[in-house]
């Protein structure tokens, strides 16, 4: 093999089968391409898929094309793809090795760091210190609790939602069309305070915190830790950005598991998300609740873990489709710069707003609906048999429907319910458990739909509200037939 | 292993169960991926058993220490801090090979173990890779 200077520049000789087919291409090829033509029968003799598809239409000849790619296949053991990269790859070795000399510039501290980021004995509590402080502290109690206090409870309890209810009860005499507008469900005073006061802090300290991970590099070490339990529920090592992000809001994390690279990765997370991973408005909520009863709160957690283990368990079984591979590149750990970390942090909060905007606006058009018609009274009477089954008054219907429109809500509810002693320990726990289980709320529910498409979005959400009451009842009847009181 | 129908050499760890058959990996059958012969899986003590034996043997032949004979070796078979090259790639799935060749491994590469467990982790040239077993099992090696 040898390497010719041409005008375009340097052209690779491979062996002469090789050649001999390209020749041969290169003069069946009719029509105009971006690239050159011994690129395009390259890439065809290499089988590239969007390439093949484009000839196909294009040229005439295709069909004598292809035989000539059957035949040189022939002669070959291997794919062709093996063999032109092999062929590639030693001119490449030999033109390099002129000009480049070796020189190892890694410093002490950095290999290091590099050793205990990947060993398993040092890496996993490295791991654990990481996402308690960046995603816990950082995320979900300055993000998920400081700032939307000072937004939320400040800015837009006490001066945009009173003004905007006085403008429009002023300016529309309606009273149907005021309710779509401002008070408890309107489409500002809701959708629009839940998008900037309450989602967008969280999305920005943990964009922020994201930003600085992968930026370090630490992200595939993280991925590399906990491959092997993520293959265990049908995911892998890559899995590890969407079901963290579901920690902060699960509606993030659902699109962002479309980065995952098979459709039944993306299903599985999708469900698993669904299902079993409370975002930091349900963390929040179940922990103040809980946290006076210790006791309660480890069956809380317990009973969440054995379900999003087992249910990821049973997913990887029964869902077909090719097992997941998990293979990344391992950057050096680098020192970020906070200039690319600001940049990718507004690039991605703007990204996110604009994708979550129309559905929070959504939701509130939904609960004015049904409102309006009536429609959630009636679900409400209907669900009481399910309550029932539950083991809860028939009061805890409502939060769970408020609390998939309208979070601060449905715990609301659930705090006016255990004050007034409606509720017993069992009764609590039983309802965290439920409430954990179902699907978080409406903008999941829709972008979860709008992702995995109509099917998929659909069964998941039946399959996840009906094994939220599912488990709600054996846990009930688990509880109470081993007398447990809480 | 070796398909007793046509000889083909494969690694069985990358061969098992045919895809969209929801048994999968549990049938106990391996199926050659040259030929699409099935044959059952061999059974764990036994395989246990043959390579202790095999590694033994090839010993005292060559009276020498153990693991000398490093034919036929996969790279999950490395020990961290060692270093060998690639031999081929068993190439029966094409997106894993595309995937394996796109990280730039290539017969002819040196590799050098990192470390194997949680995730295998290896130097290939001037990048660091980490895989999991499916994939590092269809690398060959050669110790140098």
């Amino acid at each position: 093999m040898s390497g010719s200077m041409s005008p375009d520049g340097l052209i690779i000789q491979y062996d002469e089968t090789i050649e001999k087919a390209l020749n041969n291409i290169v003069k069946l090829l009719k029509a105009r391409y971006n690239f050159s033509k011994r690129m395009i029968a390259l890439l065809l003799l290499q089988e590239d898929e969007e390439i093949t598809q484009l000839a196909k239409l294009r040229e005439a000849d295709f069909p004598q094309i292809f035989s000539i790619i059957q035949q040189t296949k022939s002669k070959y053991k291997d794919p062709l793809r093996y063999v032109i990269t092999l062929q590639c790859r030693q001119r490449t070795d030999q033109i390099l090795s002129g000009v480049i000399t070796d020189s190892k510039k890694e410093t002490r501290l950095q290999s290091w760091l590099d050793h205990i980021t990947i060993n398993p004995i040092t890496g996993i509590p490295i791991l654990l210190i990481v996402l308690y402080f960046g995603l816990y502290k950082f995320v979900g109690e300055f993000g998920a609790g400081t700032l939307v206090d000072l937004i939320e409870g400040n800015f837009f309890e006490n001066y945009i939602n009173p003004w905007v209810n006085q403008v429009t009860a002023k300016l529309i005499p309606w009273h149907s069309i005021q309710t779509l507008i401002a008070f408890d469900y309107g489409i500002i005073t809701l959708g629009l305070r839940y998008a900037v006061a309450i989602i967008l802090p969280i999305v920005a300290t943990f964009f922020l915190a994201f930003s600085l991970l992968e930026d370090s590099g630490y992200l595939p070490r993280l991925a590399l830790l906990v491959d092997r339990l993520f293959k265990k529920i049908g995911l892998n090592g890559r899995a590890v950005i969407p079901i963290t992000l579901g920690f902060g809001c699960d509606t993030m994390a659902t699109l962002v598991s479309r980065t995952l690279e098979t459709k039944r990765e993306r299903v599985i997370a999708t469900l698993l998300l669904a299902l079993a991973i409370p975002c930091s408005a349900q963390l929040g909520v179940i922990m103040a609740l809980l946290s006076a009863n210790p006791a309660s709160l480890g069956i809380w957690a317990g009973f969440v873990i054995l379900v999003f283990l087992l249910v990821g368990y049973l997913a990887a079984q029964l869902m077909p489709g090719e097992k997941p591979a998990f293979y990344m590149e391992l950057p050096p750990l680098r020192l970020p710069k906070l200039s690319n970390i600001l940049e990718k942090t507004l690039s991605r909060m703007q990204w996110y707003f604009l994708e979550i905007i129309p559905f929070f606006i959504l939701a509130s058009v939904l609960i004015w609906v049904g409102k309006i018609t009536g429609l959630f009274d009636a679900i409400i009477n209907a669900a009481a048999p399910l309550m029932y089954a539950l083991g809860l008054p028939s009061e805890a219907a409502e939060i769970f429907l408020f609390g998939f429109f309208r979070r601060d809500y449905g715990a609301a509810g659930l705090y006016d319910l255990q004050n007034s002693g409606a509720l017993n320990g069992v009764q609590l726990v039983v309802s965290a458990v439920t409430l954990t289980l179902f699907v978080p709320c409406i903008a999941q529910f829709a972008i979860m739909i709008k992702e995995r498409g109509w099917k998929t979005g659909l069964a998941i959400g039946c399959f996840v509200f009906a094994f939220a009451f599912l488990c709600g009842i054996i846990l009930n009847l688990l509880l109470r037939s081993l007398g447990v009181t809480l | 292993m070796k398909c007793s129908f046509c000889g083909y050499e494969f690694n069985e760890t990358s061969a098992t169960g045919c895809k969209s058959c929801p048994l999968q990996a549990n049938c106990g059958q391996i199926k050659c991926p040259h030929c699409g012969f099935e044959m059952p899986q061999e059974n764990l003590v036994w395989k246990w058993f043959r390579r202790r034996r095999r590694g033994a043997g090839a010993g005292r032949r060559h009276g020498q220490g153990k693991k000398v004979c490093t034919e036929g070796m996969t790279l999950s078979e490395l020990e961290p801090g060692k270093e060998a090259i690639v031999s081929h790639i068993d190439t029966g799935n094409k997106s894993t090979l595309n995937k394996i060749m796109a990280l730039g491994i290539l017969p002819g590469v040196r590799v050098t173990m990192i470390q194997k467990f949680p995730t295998f982790v290896f130097q290939v040239g001037n990048t660091r890779v980490t895989a999991d077993e499916q994939l590092v099992n269809t690398i060959m090696i050669q110790k140098t």
